[in-house]
């Protein structure tokens, strides 16, 4: 297992970069590593911390309706058919891993997270980043969303700028309830 | 009443020539079928096919880049000891520990068929900044473990892999195909090779 530090700092780079540039690599892009014995690794970095966690309840085996001709038939958008494991310095990427981070930068409050989740047929990568203040029960901040998947015609992409906040209530019997509002604008 | 029957007959033996011509590459002038042992490959008439003792099958493709081929392994699973995990695991090791080809990524599913599972991958390498993708069609049939490689520069992975199936459909065994494209895939499962 690597630095987190570097992690997390290397993964949020290029998760603003692929919010620059809408997004144009071709594959699943996740630069968290996650080594085959961990399942969850947490780390310090400045005020905050950084997770790194994989499931393991992705059930691997999808039924296919298809033969090995259409199976082998390639599409022009050269995506693979399943998830891409990127090696990233000798390390590889699991089916499912969601990185998530909070902390202060410089003052402010920063919350992150970044999920892929894949199947035989399908992968679709969310990344959200917030700053902003946190007081309380009450989370208040601008955020950033991507989110892409693959559908017939290739790989879609979807960026969401706007802001988000969400508000614990709590009521008797200990039961509480985050109402949550979000604006925003989608970019594609 | 014979007579009418003789005729079917004729009809019905011109239907089944037909049939096999057309799912064949031997007759086809634009392929080059090569038998070696109880093997027999067809590959298109511009590879350039190298003799060579280190595999069963070899050949470059119709470029100039010297790092794309063609390539068919076959491994007596008794004398090896090798089987599909093994291997995968080998060749995973082997791309990662490439100093001057840089590995990039890969997809590894498992085929299950009815008559048997083979594993299809798509390596992703790197060489003098330009990408390259491999394909392979890892299985075992009769006590031997069979590769079936392709690889080609990413910009004409769409004809190569056109090619690849096609060549993988029309490669016989005893005379007899080992894959046909009408196989049906039953399931998909994804393979992490970098954990086998």
């Amino acid at each position: 297992m690597g630095d987190p530090n570097h992690i997390i700092a290397e993964g949020f780079r290029e998760y603003f970069q692929a919010v620059g540039n809408k997004i144009d690599q071709a594959y699943v892009s996740v630069t968290a590593t996650v080594s085959t014995a961990a399942k969850e690794v947490t780390g310090w970095f400045g005020g905050g911390t950084a997770t790194v966690s994989t499931s393991t309840d992705v059930t691997n085996t999808t039924t296919f309706s298809t033969n090995l001709g259409q199976f082998l038939t390639p599409t022009s958008n050269n995506q693979p058919g399943g998830p891409l494991f990127k090696i990233v310095n000798t390390t590889t990427v699991s089916q499912k891993t969601e990185v998530s981070v909070s902390g202060k930068v410089e003052g402010v409050d920063v919350k992150g997270s970044h999920t892929t989740n894949t199947s035989g047929k399908s992968v679709s990568n969310t990344t959200e980043v917030m700053a902003g203040k946190t007081q309380g029960k009450a989370q208040a901040g601008a955020f950033i969303s991507n989110k892409k998947s693959p559908d017939k015609s290739g790989t879609t992409s979807e960026t969401t700028v706007g802001v988000k906040a969400s508000y614990k209530v709590s009521l008797p019997a200990k039961i509480s309830v985050t109402v949550g509002v979000e604006a925003g604008i989608k970019l594609k | 009443m014979n007579r009418i029957k003789y005729i079917l007959l004729i009809f019905l033996i011109l239907g089944c020539k037909n049939s096999s011509n057309k799912n064949s590459l031997q007759d086809n002038k634009s392929w080059n079928c090569t038998s070696i042992d109880n093997e027999k490959v067809c590959i298109p008439l511009d590879w350039k096919l190298l003799h060579q003792s280190k595999f069963l099958f070899f050949s470059y493709l119709n470029n100039s880049d010297t790092n794309t081929f063609f390539t068919v392994l076959k491994y007596n699973k008794a004398v090896s000891g090798l089987n599909v995990h093994d291997y995968l695991k080998t060749y995973y090791s082997a791309l990662i520990k490439d100093t001057v080809e840089s590995f990039t990524g890969f997809t590894t599913k498992e085929l299950i068929m009815e008559n048997r599972n083979s594993y299809y991958s798509e390596f992703y390498t790197r060489l003098n900044k330009k990408p390259y993708i491999t394909y392979s069609m890892v299985f075992e049939n009769d006590n031997n473990l069979y590769e079936f490689t392709l690889k080609s520069d990413s910009a004409h992975f769409m004809n190569y892999k056109a090619t690849f199936s096609t060549v993988l459909f029309n490669y016989q065994h005893n005379n007899k195909s080992i894959f046909s494209s009408k196989d049906k895939i039953k399931a998909v499962k994804i393979i992490d090779i970098s954990k086998l």
